[in-house]
């Protein structure tokens, strides 16, 4: 009792003492208002803009908050820590303090909780200020839980451990300013360099560390949070306990000491055990990955056997499922087949297995017929099977490294859940092979195990009371309480989820579109109030306009969305496109519209509002409403990826700006997969990625072209990537390597648009793309084996696709191309006046190549209205023309097109080649009349010219003859906690306008100078400290007329590409001395800029490009001159 | 009370040896230990108030061990430090309520009123809600002795109490130290201030250089001094010579020239008389003409 009295005495008066100190209230005050008006900002509906992570997810309005204060408590702690050990020494004060009759213990504990008891009600206080906002929200929901949750997982621990961390440094270090900057030291190593470094291990703060709190199920790992912050509760008692052992202060009690000095090792000893068992769970489940794909390896060549018909009968059991799958088996080989595998996820034990023999190891069910299945043969099996998901058997194409780049790098979500059991939730899809399927998952060894097959599925399930069941097909809600689900078609896979959920429908022509979302969640009435059926014609029109882009048509009698946990995430796969989110007829879209962009309808309207008010229109709500819909659907469903800015919100993660500043996603919820890998699928044995090449053809046929924007910042476009991958490299080594997902894809989609483009070139794009459809049109729901395509193609256009096929997947040879004498103009012809357009296209390489020429209609314009579509989401067809030109080997063609209206621009692809950037671009003014002109469709073969003039003597970045002058601009600090830079082996970077790089930088942009590389160095201006030198070789002295290459680069909100005061301040060395001519750029386009002429008598001219000047970024290119007579 | 001390030793890590071999018992009352700077009066102090740990030796208070028994013997402890000036922010009721609940005093109500009369008695009840650190310096001094004397501790020490305090303050110190001193409490005075040892103990020590050079009462002390103490009256060239010579108590300039106290044994041929020693005298006589004798025992 006395110690209770002792402890509360010293911690009454030390909280006291630290409330007063003008240190903790300055601090405590700053971030009191930083929570103020960030609230105030996201959350008011006064100023500001409503936060969409807040309104799909009223979690994270503590969890956001809490960082920010966290972090600021962090700090002061540390502060306040050396501080009051540094008083302790020097003060008499402490003296009358420490003669009394307490055990060091109770002083320690006392000054401890009285520092804390501070901090727990600074907390208080900004939550209760957070919480009154968040109750007062226009936009959200308030829930009183994650308050509490966050609390004792962020701030208690965090508290606890730098606390007992600063007192026991300042004890062993009994240096102020020297524990003072180790921690400090310490704290910027963790925010900045360790961050989620070894799986968030030194993330005190919690600051990477995933914790997401979802209202339908809660935590998604509450185990692994529970043991990381026990890891620095536990560490941080003990401190206190070690601190309280080395107090200068003769000790009270021997006994107290005794009992001190055992709690400090089971506490440091619990801490070290928890962060062991931390990381073993980690190393357990890459070894148990390693482990499963080493079994699949083993059986990556036995044949695999068709599964025709799945009925499952699922029970959900709180925390566990059971389920009997009865397995309709074909043997589909030509061989016949005495033993099989089936997979079912490991964590689900097979109880019982009738109609064959059968053995079960990890995720394999390896079964033995009672006798060989001949081929066409039929087997009856049933497995009845119990338990829960291991979800470390998911994705077991992923690399450890990929898994953690996926953690770390999407949705701002980490704790990513591939499965939901929990007694009132229930999420199960395919990926987690919660029912037995055919063959292996994955293996590093080969592709056999790439197919999809179609089956007849029927699933019944009996779920927790009160639970409402959703999957595919026509379903039946059965007196016993099951729901019973029969698919019309055959499906390549079923997916089911069950949970307290709420439905809306809505029939549209022959859709049934439902939207399913968890009691509570319900933010559509608000937002929708006067739209009701006009909703039809928007989600009419949408489709249309969608299946008229992609030429396919809806297959399904229903389209569900149903709302699931934020956890839920899947991972891109390489061989198909098609996320978990995305299952036969249904999307699943995260909670809330976390992270939908689209979702924020309370964005939306703001804007809308915001938009009619600048504007001084009128718009009518419904129209509004319309509007919110209509952009929804386009940005959620219709867009293939993601543009991703990651600003890093408020945790810290931005790292370097050209470190991972934007990347280009796959759109989880792309709802292609519904037009086509789920009811098509082309099987090649000898080429087995072929039905992802069809995929991926089909699915970039239905999307707009890359976005300029985007490949600017990231310096080269999935293309681009895709085409370095291949220049030393065939398509089927790439594949055979299972290489990065990244790079598969973008190789993946590179060869297909080059294979496509080869197609279309021999028979007519047109005549192909009807030809393509109508084949996978006529054959839905099954497997078309390669053989019927390619019969169907000689057929149809006399075209064997295996001349192409063999080349086109083993040869390393890439077309490259050069574009020369560009002229557009306009005829008079038959009465209409019609413009041409001609080139000269040059294939300079020894294999033949196919490029497609894009026309983009409409007269001047200048491309506008992109940023209000972007926000309006009116997503228009753009009148586009399509060309594609087939070239051979070394050959120079002329090329002519006739266009009824005037063009806008001209973009060519050249897939797979070597060109960069693999898009060339040209836009057109306005188009004179040229009388004598004439024109029609036209291509014609010249004599090869690659367009070199033999009078210019032309020097580019890439010629050996140039050079930087280039100081290291980062300190060493800066470089030592500037996050590693993921593409650093990548030659060319991204472009960053906002914050140009400091040093010059490499990139490529079809703006600059260069037959088939267009690359420069960009820098921002300066004053001079930075050159580019270029040395140009010469054969003879003399004068020499000489010029710049400028280029002019347009961004977004930059149309013309303007820069204040763009001067380029050259150097010229030449006989007489060094000029220093002022070029200015011409304000319409990139082109030659002249610099004057000067007499060289030496081997090489040398001319240099200072960055002194006040333009903000500056551009390294190219010299050309030209020898005066 | 009792304290009975054997042997002290305590040896710094730097080799100095600032108190050597000390054995002696204080009993109840008043307790003064003089002595010159750096003699190893607050060392001694500090092993007392068990803030510092003694190299050698054993100290018994009531029979108990200093080095074992820490819990009880600070649950009888009142202490006031040498440099007692400096308070974190707590104000003055505060900060002696701090100390009241930290001496044992837990009952809530009766901790207030014995915190307020308190106060009353050092005169800072009107400062209470001032911060402690405003306080002038003689308020700083009376809040170090409240806190000190707060919970009624048995064995008091104060290490240079009166520095600072004006006349009137010190006089109020010391009778409030002697109406403690009344019950069976042992207060240990340490002090350079004569005076202040003269008008309350009844018993003390000398220490000088770490030793402890005369254990008793101060007028045995006083006694020793006897014949010893002259007043000189003296031309302005011989108080010059006298300054060689001898160690001056004081002097005061008169119509002669000068009127100076001195400590010797004689005053060879100067003009002057012998005059009763006090306890500045006898400390001075002490520290000149007896520390060769190296104990000197009642």
């Amino acid at each position: 009792m006395r110690a209770i009295h002792n402890i509360i005495a010293v911690a009454k008066y030390e909280s006291i003492t630290l409330f007063r100190s003008w240190f903790f209230r300055i601090f405590s005050i700053l971030s009191l208002v930083f929570v103020f008006f960030y609230n105030f900002g996201t959350q008011s509906g006064v100023v500001g803009w409503p936060n969409g992570d807040m309104i799909a997810l009223p979690s994270m309005i503590p969890f956001t908050n809490l960082y920010i204060i966290n972090l600021a408590q962090a700090v002061i702690a540390v502060f306040l820590a050396s501080e009051f050990l540094k008083q302790d020494k020097k003060l008499d004060t402490t003296e009358v303090v420490y003669m009394r009759s307490i055990t060091n213990a109770d002083y320690v504990i006392g000054k401890t909780l009285g520092n804390i008891w501070v901090f727990v009600m600074l907390n208080a206080i900004a939550l209760g200020m957070v919480a009154i906002f968040n109750i007062a929200s226009p936009y959200t929901r308030f829930n009183f839980l994650p308050y509490i949750y966050y609390f004792l997982l962020i701030s208690i621990p965090t508290l606890i451990f730098i606390m007992g961390f600063s007192f026991f440094l300042m004890s062993v270090i009994k240096n102020q300013a020297v524990t003072f900057l180790v921690l400090l030291g310490y704290i910027a190593a963790t925010l900045f360099y360790l961050q989620n470094k070894y799986h968030y291990i030194f993330d005190y703060m919690s600051f990477k560390l995933p914790m997401t709190w979802s209202e339908m199920v809660g935590f998604g790992n509450i185990k692994e949070i529970l043991v990381h912050r026990g890891i620095y509760f536990f560490l941080g008692l003990g401190f206190i306990c070690l601190t309280i052992l080395l107090l200068k202060r003769l000790s009270q009690s021997r006994f107290v000491k005794e009992v001190v000095m055992i709690f400090a090792g089971v506490f440091i000893g619990t801490g070290l055990l928890l962060g062991f068992i931390y990381i073993m769970n980690i190393n357990s489940e890459e070894n148990h990955r390693k482990e499963m794909v080493t079994l699949n390896n083993n059986y990556a060549n036995l044949k695999v056997v068709q599964v025709t018909s799945c009925q499952i009968e699922l029970e959900h059991l709180g925390n566990q499922i059971s389920a009997t799958a009865a397995l309709g088996i074909k043997n589909a080989a030509k061989d016949a087949i005495n033993e099989f595998v089936l997979t079912l996820n490991p964590g689900l034990e097979v109880v019982k297995l009738t109609g064959a023999g059968f053995s079960r190891e990890l995720q394999l069910i390896k079964i033995k017929p009672d006798r060989p299945l001949q081929p066409g043969d039929s087997l009856q099996i049933s497995i009845q099977y119990k338990g829960t998901i291991d979800e470390s058997f998911c994705y077991l194409d992923q690399t450890p490294l990929q898994l953690e780049n996926w953690k770390n790098n999407s949705g701002g979500v980490n704790d990513k859940k591939h499965a939901f059991i929990t007694p009132d939730y229930l999420l199960l899809t395919p990926e987690t092979r919660w029912y037995p399927t055919a063959g292996i998952s994955y293996s590093s060894k080969g592709l056999n195990w790439l197919a999809t097959q179609f089956s007849n599925y029927r699933l019944s399930v009996k779920a927790a009371k009160g639970l409402t069941v959703l999957s595919q097909g026509k379903k039946t809600e059965e007196t016993d309480g099951t729901t019973l689900f029969v698919p019309e078609q055959p499906l390549t896979q079923i997916a089911v989820v069950a949970g307290n959920y709420q439905t809306r429908s809505l029939q549209v022509d022959k859709v049934n579109y439902t939207l399913s979302f968890f009691k509570g969640h319900n933010r559509f009435d608000e937002y929708f109030k006067v739209l009701g059926d006009s909703a039809v014609p928007v989600i009419r029109d949408l489709k249309k306009t969608w299946e008229i882009k992609i030429r396919r048509e809806y297959p399904y009698a229903r389209l569900q969305l149903i709302e699931i946990p934020v956890q839920f995430c899947s991972f891109n796969h390489a061989w198909s496109s098609a996320g978990e989110q995305v299952q036969p007829e249904t999307v699943y879209l995260p909670e809330g519209g976390f992270k939908l962009s689209g979702a924020n309808f309370a964005l939306a309207k703001k804007f809308a509002q915001n938009n009619a008010r600048d504007h001084n229109e009128t718009i009518s709500p419904r129209e509004t409403e319309a509007n919110y819909l209509k952009r929804f659907i386009n940005e959620t469903f219709f867009n293939s990826k993601v543009n991703q800015m990651n600003f890093g919100g408020i945790r810290i993660g931005g790292g370097g700006p050209n470190v991972n500043f934007a990347a280009d996603v796959l759109n989880p919820y792309f709802i292609f997969p519904n037009y086509y890998n789920y009811i098509n699928y082309i099987s090649s044995s000898a080429y087995p990625i072929t039905n992802r090449v069809v995929e991926s053809y089909l699915s970039r046929s239905a999307t707009d072209g890359g976005n300029n924007f985007m490949r600017n910042m990231m310096g080269l476009s999935g293309d681009e990537k895709g085409n370095i991958a291949l220049q030393s490299k065939s398509f089927a080594d790439i594949l055979e390597k299972q290489e990065d997902t990244d790079v598969l894809n973008n190789v993946i989609q590179t060869k297909s648009g080059f294979l496509f483009a080869l197609m279309k070139g021999a028979v007519g794009p047109e005549k192909f793309e009807d030809f393509i459809r109508s084949f996978l049109e006529e054959r839905k729901f099954r497997t078309i084996p390669v053989e019927e395509l390619n019969a169907e193609m000689r057929n149809s256009f006399n075209l064997d696709l295996d001349q192409y096929l063999p080349k086109w997947y083993t040869s390393v040879a890439l077309p490259g191309y050069i574009l020369i004498d560009t002229k557009a103009f306009k005829i008079q012809k038959d009465d209409q006046i019609k413009s041409v357009v001609a080139f000269t296209l040059t294939n300079t390489e020894n294999i033949a190549g196919a490029i497609t020429v894009t026309f983009r209609l409409g007269g001047m314009g200048g491309g506008g209205g992109g940023g209000r579509r972007m926000m309006m989401g009116g997503g228009g067809n753009d009148d586009n023309i399509e060309k594609t030109v087939v070239i051979g080997a070394k050959e120079s063609k002329r090329m002519t097109f006739l266009l009824n209206r005037d063009p806008r621009s001209m973009t060519i692809n050249t897939y797979a080649s070597h060109n960069l950037p693999s898009t060339i671009s040209q836009r057109f003014e306005k188009l004179e009349i040229d009388p004598k002109g004439e024109g029609s469709d036209k291509e014609e073969i010249i004599p090869y010219t690659n367009g070199d003039e033999p009078t210019e003597i032309i020097a580019d970045t890439e010629d050996p003859g140039f050079r930087l002058v280039q100081p290291i601009s980062k300190s060493f600090i800066k470089r030592l906690f500037t996050r590693e830079v993921q593409e650093d082996d990548l030659k060319y970077k991204g472009m960053n306008m906002w914050n140009p790089q400091v040093e010059w930088t490499l990139t490529t942009n079809e703006q600059f100078y260069g037959k088939q590389i267009r690359s420069a160095y960009y820098c921002k201006g300066g004053t001079g400290e930075r050159k580019a030198v270029w040395s140009v070789p010469i054969k003879e002295g003399g004068y020499y007329k000489i010029w710049a290459y400028i280029p002019k680069i347009r961004f977004g909100w930059n149309r013309d590409g303007n820069q204040p005061e763009e001067t380029y301040n050259f150097n010229v060395i030449h006989d007489d001395g060094t000029d220093h001519p002022i070029l200015k750029p011409d304000n319409r386009e990139s082109t030659w800029v002249e610099m004057g002429t000067y007499h060289f008598s030496s081997d090489s001219a040398r001319v240099e490009l200072t960055n002194n000047t006040k333009a903000r970024t500056i551009y390294a290119d190219a010299i050309k001159l030209v020898k005066e007579r | 009370m009792r304290i009975e001390i054997k042997g002290l030793n305590k040896v710094y890590p730097n080799g100095n040896h600032a108190i050597k071999d000390i054995n002696m018992t204080i009993e109840s009352g008043m307790f003064g230990l003089l002595g010159p700077n750096g003699a190893g009066k607050s060392t001694l102090m500090r092993i007392l108030v068990t803030l510092m740990k003694p190299s050698s030796g054993q100290v018994l208070v009531n029979g108990l061990d200093l080095m074992k028994d820490r819990k009880e013997i600070r649950s009888m402890l009142g202490y006031l430090p040498q440099d007692f000036r400096f308070f974190t922010k707590l104000k003055t009721y505060e900060f002696l309520d701090y100390a009241a609940r930290l001496a044992g005093l837990t009952n809530g109500k009766s901790r207030r009123e014995i915190v307020e009369k308190m106060l009353e008695e050092v005169g800072l009840y009107e400062a209470r809600n001032r911060f402690a650190n405003n306080l002038s310096g003689g308020m700083k001094r009376r809040l170090g002795i409240a806190q000190a004397l707060i919970g009624d501790p048995r064995l008091i020490i104060v290490d240079e109490p009166t520095t600072g305090l004006d006349p009137e303050e010190r006089i109020r110190f010391r009778n409030l130290l002697t109406r403690v001193s009344d019950q069976d409490v042992i207060i240990i005075l340490s002090t350079h201030i004569v005076g202040d040892i003269s008008s309350t103990c009844t018993d003390m020590a000398l220490m000088n250089k770490g030793v402890l050079s005369y254990k008793g009462s101060p007028e045995h002390l006083i006694n020793l001094a006897k014949q010893n103490v002259w007043k000189i009256t003296a031309t302005e060239t011989e108080y010059f010579e006298i300054q060689e010579k001898y160690p001056i108590i004081s002097s005061i300039p008169s119509e002669e020239g000068w009127e100076v106290q001195v400590v010797s044994k004689e005053i060879n041929g100067y003009l002057g008389e012998r005059i009763e020693p006090n306890l500045e005298h006898a400390y001075v006589n002490f520290m000149e003409n007896e520390l060769n004798q190296k104990w000197i025992e009642i």
